[in-house]
């Protein structure tokens, strides 16, 4: 990554690349349906190849496209087409599909990341996001701060309530 | 168990396959190389912008403008009153302008014949008196004697129109409409009272104001101060109008409202409950004093304005 030019037009594939999961799965989160979250995808580095930016370091660039695709699937999300769909499409998308049973392995380890990935589906959006953020980017408080425009004690706020809505729908996990 | 851990393992599923990722990274490198849409113009945008400001700003202008002001109906009608107004003005100033501009053409105004016909009209006046004042000199009236015949003439008329005596005896005055040019005083006290009157002189003989510098008042300059002369558009006071009491030289006898009043000098017939003309002012012909003259129907009381009782004058 340090080699990559820091000019969104001369690595563009490589940051496509190399970001394209990250977008794809902060889309996911907020969605929870495969082909909304590849259509923000799609829009996300759409923009970012024709904003022709240039980024003081990569942080920037990450947090640039975090906000990108967070705006996007706000806006997908308030839109008109997208509120008069059933809410509960997507997640059911994902069951009939078998994404949530995976390629193999133990049911009880299989019915236990259903569990965890239906109870986070659950949450709203906003605390979809920052979850996600968190405890799947390994982002910091404040990089999250950085990257959503949100100060970082809302951030810790949201983070909390998050796990208090998920302590009753995961007893046995330690958060 | 801990919930990083099983959230990361569970979030795999929501990572792209690499078909997906494919599948998008073709279809974004094709849009990109695609020409940009031209982005249609915002109309809907505009109108629901720009509508209402629009519409608020056409309510404002419409109620400024038609808005009645000070009771009047209309603003457009007031202006137009005014400007009509300001017409008429304009074309009275053009219509003084180009009547004194012929004025000066021609030298003589109407005003100016009005002038002289109030002139001809009082030296008229004035010669009319003169020939009564002459008529008095003449017969020496102010001192004795009797009437001449003009004068006669005159008191007949007089007292024709009054209802007064006709008697013509020869104590009897000459009743003068003025009384500078009454003949019961003397000559030379006429003369010194008309001086000291300060008559008006006549027919621009007067003072006038001359300054030697136009910008910076000299005190060292001679000012004739002319005395105020009334302006055609600036009446004179009218004079209070006394009758007048005429008395003989001798003060034995007065003429009043054209009866004949014998002195009574020991004032008997005073009585305030018969009193039928109480306070009336009445001026003494040949001088400027006033008499206060109360009349009970058969004698007249005469206080002078001191309040110094004259006399008692019974009516013949």
């Amino acid at each position: 990554m340090d080699t990559m030019s820091l000019k969104a037009v001369e690595s563009f594939e490589q940051v496509m690349g190399f970001y394209m999961p990250m977008v794809y799965r902060i889309a996911f989160s907020r969605l929870g349906n495969a082909h909304d979250a590849e259509d923000i995808t799609q829009d996300v580095f759409l923009k970012y190849y024709r904003a022709a930016l240039t980024y003081n370091d990569e942080e920037h660039r990450k947090a640039w496209l975090i906000r990108c695709a967070i705006n996007c699937s706000k806006s997908l999300v308030t839109s008109a087409w997208f509120r008069h769909r059933a809410s509960d499409e997507g997640l059911e998308n994902m069951e009939e599909n078998g994404e949530f049973l995976g390629s193999g392995g133990d049911i009880d380890k299989i019915e236990q990341k259903n569990a965890v990935m239906s109870a986070v589906m659950k949450l709203p959006e906003k605390y979809r996001t920052v979850i996600h953020l968190f405890y799947f980017e390994d982002m910091s408080v404040a990089q999250i701060s950085s990257a959503t425009g949100i100060r970082e004690a809302t951030v810790k706020s949201q983070l909390s309530r998050a796990r208090e809505l998920l302590k009753p729908m995961l007893k046995e996990v330690d958060f | 168990m801990n919930f990083r851990e099983e959230y990361k393992s569970c979030a795999e599923i929501m990572s792209p396959s690499e078909e997906a990722m494919e599948r998008m990274k073709k279809n974004i490198l094709e849009q990109a190389a695609a020409p940009a849409e031209k982005k249609a113009f915002p109309f809907k945008r505009i109108a629901m912008i720009g509508g209402p400001i629009a519409a608020c700003a056409v309510i404002t202008v419409a109620a400024v403008a038609f808005l009645p002001k000070d009771g009047s109906d209309m603003v457009v009608g007031t202006v137009s009153s005014a400007a009509a107004a300001e017409g008429a003005a304009d074309s009275y100033y053009m219509m003084d302008e180009t009547s004194a501009e012929s004025v000066r053409e021609s030298g003589t105004t109407d005003r100016e014949d009005s002038f002289t016909a109030a002139a001809a009209d009082g030296s008229e006046e004035e010669h009319i008196l003169k020939t009564e004042a002459d008529a008095y000199d003449t017969a020496g009236i102010a001192s004795e004697g009797g009437f001449p015949a003009a004068a006669q003439t005159a008191f007949e008329d007089f007292t024709e129109t009054t209802g007064g005596s006709s008697d013509t005896t020869a104590d009897i005055p000459v009743y003068a409409t003025e009384p500078e040019k009454n003949t019961l005083v003397s000559e030379e006290e006429f003369i010194e009272e008309a001086a000291d009157s300060a008559a008006p002189v006549s027919d621009n003989e007067g003072f006038t104001v001359t300054l030697e510098s136009e910008t910076v008042f000299d005190e060292t300059a001679e000012i004739e101060v002319a005395p105020a002369e009334p302006s055609a558009d600036q009446p004179a006071e009218p004079e209070p109008i006394y009758e007048a009491l005429e008395f003989s030289p001798d003060k034995t006898s007065c003429f009043f409202m054209g009866y004949k009043y014998i002195l009574d000098p020991e004032g008997e017939y005073y009585d305030n409950s018969q009193i039928t003309l109480a306070g009336m002012i009445v001026r003494v012909i040949g001088t400027d004093m006033l008499y206060t003259a109360e009349f009970d129907g058969r004698a007249l009381y005469l206080t002078d304005s001191g309040g110094k009782f004259i006399g008692v004058y019974i009516k013949e």
